[in-house]
Protein backbone atom coordinates (compact mmCIF):
# COMPACT_ATOMS: atom_id res chain seq x y z
CA UNK A 1 0.00 0.00 0.00
CA UNK A 2 1.23 3.47 -1.09
CA UNK A 3 0.14 6.17 1.20
CA UNK A 4 0.62 9.84 1.38
CA UNK A 5 -0.53 12.53 4.18
CA UNK A 6 -0.91 15.94 2.78
CA UNK A 7 -2.40 19.21 4.26
CA UNK A 8 -1.37 23.08 5.37
CA UNK A 9 1.82 23.43 7.37
CA UNK A 10 1.38 22.86 11.04
CA UNK A 11 -2.14 20.32 10.05
CA UNK A 12 -0.15 17.74 12.03
CA UNK A 13 0.62 15.65 9.00
CA UNK A 14 4.28 14.74 10.47
CA UNK A 15 2.74 12.99 13.57
CA UNK A 16 0.26 11.54 11.48
CA UNK A 17 2.67 9.80 9.02
CA UNK A 18 5.67 9.46 11.50
CA UNK A 19 3.01 7.37 13.87
CA UNK A 20 0.88 5.46 10.93
CA UNK A 21 4.82 4.29 10.02
CA UNK A 22 5.76 2.92 12.80
CA UNK A 23 2.04 1.21 13.79
CA UNK A 24 2.98 -0.75 10.32
CA UNK A 25 6.42 -1.47 11.19
CA UNK A 26 5.12 -2.76 14.61
CA UNK A 27 2.71 -5.29 12.30
CA UNK A 28 5.85 -6.62 10.94
CA UNK A 29 5.54 -4.78 7.56
CA UNK A 30 8.05 -3.14 5.33
CA UNK A 31 7.86 0.01 5.99
CA UNK A 32 9.51 2.85 3.98
CA UNK A 33 8.78 6.28 4.94
CA UNK A 34 9.19 9.22 2.72
CA UNK A 35 10.26 12.84 4.40
CA UNK A 36 9.23 14.98 1.33
CA UNK A 37 9.04 18.48 3.12
CA UNK A 38 11.51 20.90 2.13
CA UNK A 39 11.71 21.26 6.16
CA UNK A 40 12.05 17.87 7.09
CA UNK A 41 11.83 16.76 10.71
CA UNK A 42 9.91 12.84 10.05
CA UNK A 43 12.72 11.57 11.48
CA UNK A 44 12.28 12.85 15.53
CA UNK A 45 8.32 11.11 14.83
CA UNK A 46 9.93 7.82 14.03
CA UNK A 47 12.01 7.87 17.14
CA UNK A 48 15.30 9.19 15.88
CA UNK A 49 17.79 11.18 18.22
CA UNK A 50 18.38 14.11 17.26
CA UNK A 51 22.27 13.04 16.96
CA UNK A 52 20.86 10.06 14.13
CA UNK A 53 18.76 12.93 12.21
CA UNK A 54 21.45 15.10 11.34
CA UNK A 55 23.80 12.08 9.93
CA UNK A 56 21.09 11.13 7.99
CA UNK A 57 22.52 11.75 4.07
CA UNK A 58 19.21 12.83 1.96
CA UNK A 59 19.16 10.94 -1.68
CA UNK A 60 21.52 12.38 -3.83
CA UNK A 61 20.83 14.21 -6.60
CA UNK A 62 21.13 12.97 -10.05
CA UNK A 63 19.28 9.42 -8.90
CA UNK A 64 16.87 9.99 -12.15
CA UNK A 65 17.30 9.85 -15.53
CA UNK A 66 15.67 10.40 -19.03
CA UNK A 67 14.73 6.91 -20.64
CA UNK A 68 13.19 5.96 -23.82
CA UNK A 69 10.23 3.99 -23.18
CA UNK A 70 7.68 2.85 -26.19
CA UNK A 71 9.25 5.85 -28.10
CA UNK A 72 8.68 8.48 -25.27
CA UNK A 73 10.57 9.50 -22.97
CA UNK A 74 10.17 9.09 -19.44
CA UNK A 75 11.86 10.15 -16.21
CA UNK A 76 12.68 7.19 -13.71
CA UNK A 77 15.26 6.63 -11.50
CA UNK A 78 19.18 5.46 -12.79
CA UNK A 79 19.59 2.39 -10.20
CA UNK A 80 17.11 -0.12 -9.12
CA UNK A 81 14.58 0.91 -5.95
CA UNK A 82 15.55 -1.68 -3.55
CA UNK A 83 19.45 -0.76 -3.97
CA UNK A 84 18.60 3.14 -3.21
CA UNK A 85 16.18 2.11 0.23
CA UNK A 86 18.69 -0.07 1.33
CA UNK A 87 21.34 2.49 0.47
CA UNK A 88 19.90 5.77 1.98
CA UNK A 89 16.95 4.19 3.85
CA UNK A 90 17.87 5.20 7.76
CA UNK A 91 17.16 2.37 9.49
CA UNK A 92 14.33 3.44 12.38
CA UNK A 93 12.67 2.16 15.28
CA UNK A 94 10.07 -0.33 14.68
CA UNK A 95 11.78 -1.46 11.76
CA UNK A 96 11.20 1.67 9.44
CA UNK A 97 13.37 2.89 7.23
CA UNK A 98 13.28 6.47 6.38
CA UNK A 99 14.13 7.99 3.13
CA UNK A 100 14.73 12.23 3.24
CA UNK A 101 14.08 13.72 0.05
CA UNK A 102 13.38 17.05 -0.14
CA UNK A 103 16.01 18.96 2.49
CA UNK A 104 17.47 21.99 1.22
CA UNK A 105 21.58 21.66 0.74
CA UNK A 106 21.97 25.31 2.04
CA UNK A 107 21.26 29.15 1.52
CA UNK A 108 20.82 29.43 -2.34
CA UNK A 109 21.87 26.04 -3.28
CA UNK A 110 18.55 25.99 -6.10
CA UNK B 1 13.88 21.28 -5.76
CA UNK B 2 12.14 20.06 -9.41
CA UNK B 3 14.37 17.18 -9.02
CA UNK B 4 12.92 16.34 -5.39
CA UNK B 5 9.55 16.45 -6.93
CA UNK B 6 10.84 14.09 -9.41
CA UNK B 7 12.47 11.27 -7.69
CA UNK B 8 9.81 10.97 -5.03
CA UNK B 9 7.65 10.54 -7.82
CA UNK B 10 9.90 7.73 -9.36
CA UNK B 11 10.12 6.22 -6.11
CA UNK B 12 6.65 6.40 -5.59
CA UNK B 13 6.49 4.56 -9.17
CA UNK B 14 9.08 2.18 -8.51
CA UNK B 15 8.58 0.62 -4.86
CA UNK B 16 6.79 -2.37 -5.26
CA UNK B 17 2.95 -2.76 -4.57
CA UNK B 18 2.15 -5.31 -2.31
CA UNK B 19 2.19 -5.91 1.32
CA UNK B 20 4.77 -3.38 2.26
CA UNK B 21 3.76 -0.25 3.06
CA UNK B 22 5.19 3.14 1.81
CA UNK B 23 4.15 6.55 3.62
CA UNK B 24 4.47 9.99 2.34
CA UNK B 25 5.09 13.08 4.84
CA UNK B 26 4.09 15.28 1.59
CA UNK B 27 5.44 19.13 2.05
CA UNK B 28 2.78 21.94 2.97
CA UNK B 29 2.99 23.32 -0.23
CA UNK B 30 0.59 22.29 -3.34
CA UNK B 31 3.43 21.12 -5.62
CA UNK B 32 3.27 17.71 -4.42
CA UNK B 33 -0.42 17.71 -5.87
CA UNK B 34 0.27 20.27 -9.28
CA UNK B 35 3.75 18.52 -9.76
CA UNK B 36 1.97 14.88 -10.05
CA UNK B 37 4.55 14.00 -7.27
CA UNK B 38 2.08 11.38 -5.05
CA UNK B 39 0.07 10.59 -8.08
CA UNK B 40 1.05 6.56 -7.84
CA UNK B 41 -0.25 6.49 -4.29
CA UNK B 42 -3.36 4.52 -3.48
CA UNK B 43 -4.38 6.26 -0.51
CA UNK B 44 -4.35 10.24 0.12
CA UNK B 45 -4.53 10.95 3.56
CA UNK B 46 -5.87 15.17 3.83
CA UNK B 47 -5.34 16.29 7.30
CA UNK B 48 -7.75 19.43 8.44
CA UNK B 49 -7.89 21.15 11.40
CA UNK B 50 -11.59 22.89 12.31
CA UNK B 51 -11.06 26.28 11.39
CA UNK B 52 -11.81 27.57 7.30
CA UNK B 53 -8.34 28.23 5.84
CA UNK B 54 -7.30 24.61 6.81
CA UNK B 55 -10.78 23.01 5.87
CA UNK B 56 -10.41 25.27 3.01
CA UNK B 57 -6.58 23.75 1.88
CA UNK B 58 -7.76 20.49 2.64
CA UNK B 59 -10.74 20.75 -0.09
CA UNK B 60 -8.51 21.59 -2.75
CA UNK B 61 -5.77 19.19 -2.13
CA UNK B 62 -8.65 16.78 -2.00
CA UNK B 63 -9.66 18.15 -5.50
CA UNK B 64 -6.19 17.90 -6.77
CA UNK B 65 -5.70 14.46 -5.55
CA UNK B 66 -9.11 13.26 -7.44
CA UNK B 67 -7.70 14.96 -10.36
CA UNK B 68 -4.58 12.76 -10.28
CA UNK B 69 -6.84 10.02 -10.27
CA UNK B 70 -6.00 8.81 -6.79
CA UNK B 71 -8.39 5.64 -6.11
CA UNK B 72 -9.39 7.10 -1.97
CA UNK B 73 -8.55 10.51 -1.00
CA UNK B 74 -10.29 10.90 2.63
CA UNK B 75 -9.81 13.70 5.03
CA UNK B 76 -8.64 13.23 8.95
CA UNK B 77 -9.97 15.88 10.92
CA UNK B 78 -7.07 16.58 13.52
CA UNK B 79 -6.72 18.71 16.88
CA UNK B 80 -10.73 18.41 17.53
CA UNK B 81 -11.10 20.41 20.56
CA UNK B 82 -15.02 19.51 21.04
CA UNK B 83 -18.53 18.72 19.55
CA UNK B 84 -18.63 22.19 18.28
CA UNK B 85 -14.90 21.81 15.99
CA UNK B 86 -16.33 17.78 15.14
CA UNK B 87 -19.39 19.50 13.66
CA UNK B 88 -17.87 22.10 11.91
CA UNK B 89 -15.24 19.33 10.03
CA UNK B 90 -18.49 17.20 9.54
CA UNK B 91 -20.57 20.25 8.00
CA UNK B 92 -17.80 20.95 5.66
CA UNK B 93 -16.98 17.42 4.17
CA UNK B 94 -20.58 16.73 3.66
CA UNK B 95 -21.64 20.08 2.03
CA UNK B 96 -18.25 19.26 0.20
CA UNK B 97 -18.46 15.60 -1.12
CA UNK B 98 -15.49 14.71 1.21
CA UNK B 99 -15.26 11.82 2.80
CA UNK B 100 -14.20 12.41 6.73
CA UNK B 101 -11.79 9.39 7.58
CA UNK B 102 -10.91 9.55 11.02
CA UNK B 103 -11.15 12.33 14.00
CA UNK B 104 -7.77 12.85 15.92
CA UNK B 105 -8.43 14.79 18.98
CA UNK B 106 -6.44 17.89 20.17
CA UNK B 107 -3.44 16.42 22.49
CA UNK B 108 -1.56 18.45 24.79
CA UNK B 109 1.10 15.51 25.22
CA UNK B 110 2.13 16.53 21.95
CA UNK B 111 3.49 19.69 23.24
CA UNK B 112 5.56 17.97 25.63
CA UNK B 113 6.50 15.47 23.44
CA UNK B 114 8.22 18.25 21.33
CA UNK B 115 9.52 19.85 24.29
CA UNK B 116 10.82 16.62 24.71
CA UNK B 117 12.65 15.63 21.66
CA UNK B 118 11.06 12.74 21.65
CA UNK B 119 8.20 10.52 19.40
CA UNK B 120 4.96 10.63 20.73
CA UNK B 121 4.39 7.40 20.53
CA UNK B 122 7.37 6.77 22.87
CA UNK B 123 6.57 9.80 24.97
CA UNK B 124 3.01 8.59 25.64
CA UNK B 125 1.29 5.70 23.84
CA UNK B 126 -1.98 6.27 25.79
CA UNK B 127 -2.37 9.65 24.72
CA UNK B 128 -5.52 10.32 23.06
CA UNK B 129 -4.63 11.37 19.69
CA UNK B 130 -2.34 8.45 19.75
CA UNK B 131 -5.15 6.22 20.13
CA UNK B 132 -6.99 7.68 17.58
CA UNK B 133 -4.09 7.18 15.02
CA UNK B 134 -3.86 3.69 15.89
CA UNK B 135 -8.01 3.26 15.36
CA UNK B 136 -7.36 5.50 11.78
CA UNK B 137 -4.64 2.19 11.40
CA UNK B 138 -6.50 -0.28 11.89
CA UNK B 139 -9.02 1.20 8.92
CA UNK B 140 -6.69 1.86 6.76
CA UNK B 141 -5.48 -1.60 7.00
CA UNK B 142 -8.90 -3.29 6.97
CA UNK B 143 -11.02 -1.32 4.21
CA UNK B 144 -10.28 -2.45 0.82
CA UNK B 145 -9.09 0.22 -1.74
CA UNK B 146 -10.17 0.05 -5.62
CA UNK B 147 -8.01 -0.31 -7.74
CA UNK B 148 -7.09 1.77 -9.80
CA UNK B 149 -8.85 3.15 -13.13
Amino acid sequence: MKLSVSGKGGSGKTTISGTLARLAGRQGRQVIAIDADTNPNLALTLGLGAAQFEDTPPLPHGLMQHKQVDGETVLSLSRPVAEVTAQFGKQCPDDVRLIMVGSVRGAASG
Amino acid sequence: MCSSHATVRGLLHELPADDSVVIVDAEASPEHLSRATIEAVDLQLVVAEPYFKSLETARRYSKLGRDLGIPKVVIVANKVRNEEDQAAIEGFCESHDMQLFAVIPFDSMLAGAERAGVAPLDYDPQAASMAAIVAMYDRIVHEPIASRA
